[in-house]
């Protein structure tokens, strides 16, 4: 399979770190571990200002944007990046967190607002969805899949967080989605993708750091502490190297975007440049699934020819890392 | 495979005393239910008609995870195969809990499971969505096991003041394992899964709210769907219905028998189980088939055709092998 585009929405609310103001934002060491500079919101300003957001149902009627919507958004981007047509694409897949009816599929909505009848479903992957998916299609044997497959990961955390009373929430959380298109053709011109190696093994330790129901909450006690951070990344870039001896010269990586900011300085000790390291919770904040695939929109339209992305994941019970090859 | 049914059944007299409408004549002769099992006390519904489902959290004896991994413990027992040996897992659940993680977080944690879990979901074709997405994979490259359950709690998302969703839903959960590499009963002969999303708003289930569905469109869409993936396999495979088996979606009995009787598939040959359990959405299917594991004889194929939500569609075809 190889990766044709990406493309993310999100929506046009914009604030800091420390807001919206009057709100439980401020030191949330868990934004600070991911490196949160500012968050975009599918929720008014005003609305969390004046409400906190305590009632789920409310939040969805102030909310700009639903997942499906931005994803539809996200969607379109990629496919007129690509130059594929809807009508091309013989499989959606979607994934989400953040559904408002968790029947029918994301996929199927998101399908649904395009008109086509096209074979949809979700792949839900958790917090570590868009490398999970590219460890998944590579595994496909290329007779079963359709010549082009759009993948959407939507989700809109903001609009299931208590801004009155969860300030590690508050700090941490924004709303994006990303939209991929695959092709099992090698494509004749045009900047493509391929994933060179995909490993995912099972965490030691079953971790859930984010749980959602009704309400979004970070489980601190389930986040990955600073050593066990360390000891994640350096065991992954031994195994890389294995892969690719001068992968740390010249790969993008994408950490664990939980803890991007952390991450972050812990590549630099390996001798990972600063332009090197990737965040999608920077400007964005923390959405779920589909921070991986925010970074990787950031640095898609510069990649040449034979440069690698890494996307590492921990969480949710699965560890490992996706390479990726330009082609 | 292995199933997991509440113990707990709702009767047509009980939905006649709720004073909705209805009664038990007309629930038995519209939709051929007789009995569905729910999670719920029946106090609770009498009391509350779940008027609002936020609270059926509460009052619920079990949760869909609660069902999907005994239903598991009982697939793993049946195969013979470890806990320990399943190297993936895969779950379709639309009355999750919990959004986040994902329904296959909490059956592998429920069943002590270190091993790839995620979520592939569609509702109720789920099926037919697992294999086919299996048979998606490189052989090579999928794990010695792979554990595969559908369950579903959808009384929770019931308002019991409507006559017709209330005579509908049970809950259940189904559970399968499946291998590339060791030969078990049945043999996967072919699989299909589609969808049709521009009708996806036919079936709904709120996350925190009800189950809603545009009655008419989806039970005609149900038949002749259902009629279309049988035809199509009759065409492609030696199908002779005096020896080899029909699954439909258990959707309800009355639609089920207009599709036998359209494709004059004798009811000995017809496997169900709507009639005492309800529509457990994607579990209905594959418990059927679970139910009926200790029927099925050598040579005989094994045809499953399921339709729902999406609106999406699937079908399977097994033999049952030596």
């Amino acid at each position: 399979m190889f990766l044709l585009g990406v493309a993310t929405a999100s929506p046009s609310v914009v604030v800091s770190g420390d807001e919206p103001r009057q709100c439980a934002v401020r030191n949330s060491p868990v934004a600070a571990r991911a490196g949160v500079r500012s968050k975009r919101l599918s929720l008014p300003r005003e609305y969390i200002e004046s409400t906190g957001n305590g009632d789920l149902f409310e939040g969805w009627k102030a909310a700009t944007a639903t997942p499906t919507s931005l994803g539809v958004q996200a969607a379109k981007s990629v496919l007129e990046q690509v130059g594929v047509t809807i009508g091309q694409v013989g499989l959606v897949v979607g994934d989400t967190g953040t559904q408002y009816q968790t029947c029918p599929s994301e996929g199927q909505r998101i399908a649904g607002e395009f008109g086509v009848k096209t074979a949809s479903f979700d792949l839900v992957g958790g917090i570590g969805a868009v490398p999970h998916f590219f460890s998944v299609v590579s595994r496909w044997s290329s007779a079963r899949v359709p010549e082009y497959l759009l993948y959407v990961s939507t989700n809109t955390p903001t609009q299931q967080v208590d801004y009155r009373n969860d300030a590690e929430s508050a700090g941490l959380f924004g709303d994006a989605s990303v939209a991929l298109v695959l092709s099992k053709q090698r494509p004749a011109a045009g900047r493509s993708a391929r994933v060179a190696y995909a490993a995912f093994r099972a965490e030691p330790v079953r971790r859930l750091p984010i749980v959602i129901e009704r309400t979004v909450k970070v489980h601190s006690a389930a986040l990955l502490s600073d050593d066990e951070l360390k000891h994640f990344i350096a065991s992954e870039l031994e195994l890389l190297k294995r892969h690719q001896p001068e992968i740390l010269q010249k790969a993008s990586f994408i950490a664990p975007q939980l803890y991007a900011g952390a991450a972050h300085e812990i590549l630099g000790a390996h001798g990972v440049s600063s332009r090197q390291v990737v965040s999608g919770v920077e400007d964005i904040g923390f959405s779920l699934g589909s921070s991986h695939g925010v970074a990787l929109a950031q640095v898609w339209n510069t990649l040449e020819a034979g440069e690698v992305v890494v996307l590492m994941h921990c969480g949710d019970g699965q560890c490992g890392s996706v390479v990726l090859e330009t082609v | 495979m292995g199933t997991c049914h509440p113990t707990t059944a709702i009767d047509n007299h009980f939905l006649e005393a709720l004073d909705i409408g209805t009664n038990a004549q007309w629930i038995e002769e519209k939709i051929g239910i007789l009995e569905r099992v729910t999670t719920l006390p029946l106090d609770y519904i009498k009391a509350t008609r779940n008027r609002d489902p936020r609270m059926a959290k509460e009052a619920a004896g079990a949760t869909a995870t609660d069902l999907g991994v005994a239903a598991a413990e009982k697939a793993l027992s049946q195969a013979g195969v470890k806990a320990s040996d399943i190297g993936m897992v895969i779950v379709n659940c639309c009355s999750p809990q919990q959004t986040v993680p994902g329904e296959a977080v909490r059956v592998a944690e429920g069943l002590g499971i270190h091993a790839e879990a995620y979520d592939v979901y569609t509702a109720c074709p789920a099926f037919a969505l697992h294999i086919d997405f299996l048979r998606n994979f490189d052989e090579a490259k999928l794990p010695e096991f792979v554990l595969c359950v559908s369950t579903a709690t959808l009384t929770h998302h019931v308002n019991y003041n409507d006559r017709s969703d209330g005579a509908i839903w049970g809950d259940g959960a189904a559970a399968w394992v499946v291998s590339a590499r060791n030969v078990g009963r049945l043999e996967v002969l072919d699989s299909m899964f589609a969808a049709d999303p521009t009708r996806c708003a036919a079936v709904v289930v709120d996350s925190y709210g009800f189950f809603h569905q545009d009655g008419r469109a989806v039970r005609d869409f149900s038949v002749r769907q259902t009629v279309r993936l049988v035809k199509a396999i009759e065409e492609s495979y030696p199908i002779d219905w005096n020896r080899d088996i029909f699954i439909g979606h258990q959707a309800n009995r009355t639609m089920l028998e207009q599709i036998t009787n359209n494709r004059e598939i004798p009811p000995t040959n017809h496997w169900h189980n709507v009639t005492y359990l309800g529509n457990q959405a994607g579990a209905g299917a594959p418990a059927s088939l679970s139910m009926h594991w200790d029927d099925m004889t050598p040579g005989q194929h094994i045809v499953v055709a399921v339709v729902g939500a999406g609106l999406s569609w699937g079908s399977i075809v097994m033999r049952v092998l030596e």
